[in-house]
């Protein structure tokens, strides 16, 4: 057997590895400082109030210090990042009215396709700005609101400013900071009350442009009683040089309500990924949150639920797989602060070929909590031992009355599972597969069906049948 | 009054930083002591089969770690050897009482275990229901050689006047085994680190913390245990309670380098909450740079269960007698460990007092 | 009924405030019978179980339960059982830490008021595990822990025999047993059963009751008592199913 080396391939990202050579209208020099602040807010002609959150986030911005935890971020320069780059074209609701080129992006990524066949709404962000928004006629129809948050801030102005970076403060960290002086795009969501969305919304973000970040902002408020599936996507051509994510995602779940929030993360292994998530839930209400990490070159990423209202329930099902230059640091938060509230944070990981997964979770559990329940799962695969693979599981428990389990496991492939398959006729690689395909399993069926076929064939295998 | 010394430590690191918010990264604790006369003198540490001698350390180092601060300011240092293939069937007991004429101990013990031997180091630290305060520092030094076996028992039953720190750095060689029964009930406030290299093949380990902390408490603990050699093994065991307003920082690592093939470990800890003003906190980390390894923790939390209360007084015994015998279930596998039967009713004792008051 | 050892009276039970588990049950078990609770599987029989033995999961919303006369409604667990009844779990606890004779020593001196001399207990335990075929090492071992289901159903039986209560109330102590384990806990029930001892056997199966003369059948549909008879119930039962009894369930 020693003789015989199997070789599980990476995340093979080449399908979202296409660059698109559109020139954009307008791309601010490299750096931040408050010009570029004010040049993006002028662009976009935004409310004063929304200039001054800018200013002030960036002041924050200054103060802060970098995390003195996690992966090494001193390959980010700010000062080398484009922080806005504007395609040319305006915001469409007709794919026809989308540049030839800009089209072809999102048809290569199959983004009118699903449109087409699965979904409710799509939003698809080309750099900086959204280019195209569209909702189906009956999902309309219901009252739901959803387009891009430039729009948002224009039509629903008093909604936007309620609930603007009130979850995730700029002062939360460095990066929510710079998230607040120069957020350009994402999508907006309002469901009213009791309405159910049967088909789920999903929103794109392509970033195209070399040496360029991008800094969406995604809000979505459920009124009590609503349901919802939304979908975020995410890609980029790889570059020699480092691109930056920074979006910011708030959801607020009303009583009762349930939103369901599905991520599939294939950005290139250039992206500096530094993503803030976060969940406010209210009485009785459900996040669940369904996250796959395959890209960048770095990510630190942790959805996270408030769970304010009695009986509030979160839970976080993801997958992460490293490979080669990849530090992939994520997890999930969960802080209850009522009663009977519950939760369960499912993680599984694996990584290969030099690369490095750390699971990172944080469980709080305040005094007001009685009754609360958590479980905490992670499970780690090791394909091989030129990669690592951490755990760092925090709990803090103020309530006794509440109930507290966490387990976790690492370990290889079992050889004795490869020798029960071959007995049964599979070559060592597809034992080997299979047996990865099985340990992802559990989190690819929460995914939106396109994605877990997807995810089970970015998990692809080569046997190299060499001697010696 | 003696002279009253301050010092400055930076103690119980965690090996991989997490969110600072939580705080659990490590301690930073300014200590302050008085002068105290030697506690033990070596004649009454002679023992069969071991060598004990005076300890003589020179460091000036001021790194801010326990280590260094226990050698510059020990009243307490030996070393022990047990030479190649000694067995010493008894064990080498150092008892410290702390109390008004002896507050301080900061004791520095260093154990060479040449290879094959074997022995128990017992050490004991107690001090009076109430007195005044109190300080112990302790370091433990050890090598476990190949082949060789040492068990280290720890017992701290310390008042709520007490600070307690306490640092073991303990290297195993190929074969060699090390068990460290870390016993500790009662309010002091205390922060142990336990540091355990398993440098050579097929080195094991077991660590087992059992820890009943009361009134104002504070228990703070950082075990690391580091699999270096192959097939090693190392299983980490923690039992607590946590009563009145008490709180409780457990940091288990279970760190597999790369090379370790075949290596396993397990981190297995359990705590119940007996009061709802206690505070229990909780981070085991599994660092792994080794494909061929099998890691595994499992940490619970909270009141104790429910449904074996209910089982337990459908066969007549009262629910106060029911939840103290579900406690002293959940520490068995730790009493379990400690051989001396005499030490094991001590603790039994120790726990009966804590778990009687706080039932009244 | 003064004469009654258990007497359940109009007894309406609910889960969380709203779903009711239980509507009006009167039953009544006599010094002596052995009665025989049927009913599919979610008809609530081990609800009556555990309620009879005050599972704090419960709220009773109308009615009593009295034993021997004494009204036990909102009795403490542990008082039910010193006053003789006896539970015997589907799904008996594991709790590490805690072997099965101390346990069951500590049980009996609960009871009894009478701290159980240590050598006496383990001769009579070692008696009865000997007529129950049981290996005398599982006394040594935690409490359920690790054992089989059958092991577990004879565990029980074991506590039963030791205990000696007054009323035992038997929870699915049949189900899913191999034929020597049905051989041991049918033996354990006999030897358990005279004339001052009564019996309340909880079953969906009816093999177990071919080898012991039940003297009433009680059938739960939807957690109402919907007939009750002698044994020719457990013969139609057995021709039928619940099928004639299904639909007069439920409030």
């Amino acid at each position: 057997m020693q003789a015989e080396k199997t070789r599980l391939e990476e995340v093979d990202l080449s399908r979202y590895d296409f660059i698109e050579h559109a020139e954009p209208a307008l791309r601010l020099a490299p750096g931040l400082n408050e010009a570029v602040v004010r040049a993006i807010s002028s662009e976009k002609g935004e409310p004063s109030w929304m200039l001054a959150h800018r200013l002030k986030s960036l002041e924050t911005y200054h103060e802060m210090a970098m995390p003195a935890w996690g992966p090494n971020l001193d390959e980010l320069d700010i000062g080398k990042i484009t922080l806005y780059s504007r395609p040319k074209t305006g915001m469409n609701d007709s794919w026809d009215d989308v540049p030839e080129g800009i089209k072809d992006t999102f048809e290569r990524l199959g983004i009118p396709e699903a449109e087409r066949v699965s979904l409710g709404g799509v939003g698809a962000q080309f750099d900086s700005e959204v280019v195209y928004h569209k909702v189906k006629d009956e999902v309309a129809a219901q009252g739901v609101v959803y387009c891009d948050m430039e729009t948002a801030l224009r039509e629903h102005e008093d909604l936007v400013r309620r609930y603007f970076m009130k979850l995730v403060p700029p002062s939360d960290h460095k990066y929510a900071a710079l998230h607040g002086a120069i957020w350009s795009g994402g999508s907006f969501v309002h469901v009213p009350r009791d309405v159910k969305v049967s088909i789920p919304l999903q929103s794109y973000f392509r970033l195209n442009a070399e040496g360029a970040g991008q800094f969406e902002h995604t809000l979505i408020i459920l009124e009590p009683g609503a349901d919802l599936h939304f979908i975020e996507g995410c890609s980029a051509p790889k570059y020699s040089v480092i691109n930056l994510h920074a979006g910011c995602v708030e959801l607020f779940v009303g009583k009762g309500a349930r939103l369901r929030y599905s991520t599939v993360e294939n950005w290139s292994k250039n992206m500096m990924n530094l993503n803030t998530k976060r969940a406010r839930v209210e009485e009785k209400g459900t996040i669940e949150w369904v996250s796959g990490s395959f890209g960048s070159h770095i990510s630190m990423l942790y959805p996270s639920s408030l769970l304010v209202g009695e009986g509030s329930h979160s839970e976080f099902t993801g997958i992460t797989f490293a490979g080669k230059g990849q530090v992939l640091d994520t997890g999930s938060k969960v802080i209850h602060s009522a009663a009977n509230t519950t939760s369960s944070i499912n993680t599984k990981s694996i990584s290969k070929n030099g690369g490095h997964s750390i699971t990172r979770s944080e469980v709080i559990i305040t005094k007001a909590a009685s009754h609360a329940k958590s479980t905490v799962s992670c499970e780690s695969l090791m394909l091989d031992s030129i990669s690592r693979s951490d755990t760092i599981p925090a709990m803090d428990i103020r309530c006794e009355d509440a109930d507290i389990g966490h387990e976790a496991r690492i370990g290889r492939i079992s050889e004795q599972a490869i020798f029960y398959l071959m007995s049964r006729g599979l070559s060592e690689s597809e034992a080997k597969g299979l047996i990865v395909r099985g340990f992802a399993e559990p989190i690819a069926k929460e995914l939106p069906m396109e994605y877990a076929v997807e995810m089970n064939n970015l998990i692809s295998l080569e046997m190299e049948g060499s001697i010696g | 009054m003696n002279k009253q010394n301050t010092a400055e430590l930076r103690i119980n690191t965690l090996p991989v930083p997490t969110w600072r918010h939580l705080k659990m990264n490590g301690c930073d604790l300014t200590v302050s002591y008085e002068e105290s006369p030697q506690p033990l003198t070596l004649a009454s540490l002679q023992h069969e089969g071991l060598l004990v001698s005076q300890l003589d350390t020179n460091t000036t180092s001021q790194d801010g770690s326990l280590s260094s601060f226990v050698q510059q300011k020990s009243n307490s240092s030996f070393r022990v050897v047990v030479e190649e293939g000694r067995n010493a069937n008894s064990p080498l007991k150092l008892n410290y009482f702390l109390d008004a004429t002896n507050p301080t101990v900061i004791d520095d013990l260093v154990v060479d275990m040449e290879p094959f031997s074997c022995a128990t180091i017992l050490q004991g630290y107690r001090t009076p229901i109430e007195g005044k305060a109190t300080f112990h520092g302790g370091n433990l030094k050890a090598h476990v050689g190949s082949g060789a076996s040492l068990t280290v028992i720890q017992l701290r039953f310390l008042n709520e006047g007490t600070t307690d720190l306490g640092y073991l750095d303990i290297t195993v060689a190929d074969g060699g085994k090390l068990e460290v029964v870390q016993i500790a009930i009662g309010s002091a406030q205390s922060y142990i680190g336990t540091h355990v290299e398993l440098q050579g093949d097929g080195a094991e380990c077991t660590v087992s913390c059992m820890n009943i902390v009361d009134r104002q408490g504070v228990t703070d603990l950082n075990v690391h245990i580091e699999h270096r050699g192959k097939r090693t093994l190392s299983t980490l065991v923690a039992r607590g309670a946590l009563l009145d307003e008490a709180s409780k920082l457990f940091r288990g690592t279970l760190d597999f380098h790369q090379g370790c093939s075949q290596s396993k470990g397990s981190e297995d800890e359990s705590s119940l909450l007996l009061s709802p003003k206690v505070k229990n906190r909780s981070i085991p980390l599994i660092l792994c740079g080794e494909a061929d390894v099998e890691g595994s923790h499992a940490v619970s939390s909270g009141k104790p269960d429910q449904d074996s209360l209910f089982y337990l007084m459908c066969r007549g015994i009262e629910e106060r007698k029911a939840r103290r015998m579900l406690v002293e279930a959940q520490l068995e596998p730790i009493l379990g460990r400690v051989p001396d039967k005499k030490i094991q009713s001590e603790i039994r004792r120790q726990l009966a007092r804590r778990l009687e008051r706080d039932e009244q | 009924m003064a004469s009654d050892l258990l007497h359940i009276d109009n007894l309406t039970v609910t889960v969380g405030g709203t779903i009711p588990l239980l509507n009006s049950i009167t039953l009544s078990v006599k010094k002596g019978e052995v009665h025989v609770l049927m009913g599919p599987n979610g008809a609530g029989k081990s609800t009556l179980g555990n309620v009879l033995m005050g599972h704090p999961g419960y709220e009773i919303q109308q009615g009593s339960i009295h034993f021997d006369g004494q009204d036990i409604t909102h009795l403490e667990t542990e008082k039910r059982a010193r006053l003789g009844l006896f539970f015997s779990f589907q799904n008996p606890e594991e709790i590490p830490g805690i072997t099965l004779e101390n346990f069951l020593r500590t049980s009996k001196s609960s009871i009894t008021g009478v701290e159980e001399n240590v050598f006496i207990f383990n001769l009579a335990l070692k008696k009865i595990m000997k007529d129950l075929d049981m290996d005398p090492l599982y006394a040594n071992r935690h409490l359920n822990v690790g054992f089989s289901g059958g092991e577990k159903k004879k565990s029980e039986i074991l506590q039963l025999l030791a205990l000696n209560p007054r009323l035992a109330i038997l929870d699915e102590t049949d189900s899913g047993l191999d034929v020597d384990a049905v051989r041991v806990v049918s033996q354990g029930i006999k030897q358990f059963h005279n004339p001052e001892n009564s019996l309340l056997i909880i079953t969906h199966n009816t093999k177990i009751l071919q080898s012991i003369q039940a003297d009433h059948v009680h059938v739960l549909v939807k957690g109402s008592l919907v007939a009750s008879g002698d044994t020719s119930l457990i013969r139609r039962i057995e021709e039928e199913g619940y099928a004639p009894f299904l639909g007069q369930g439920g409030s």
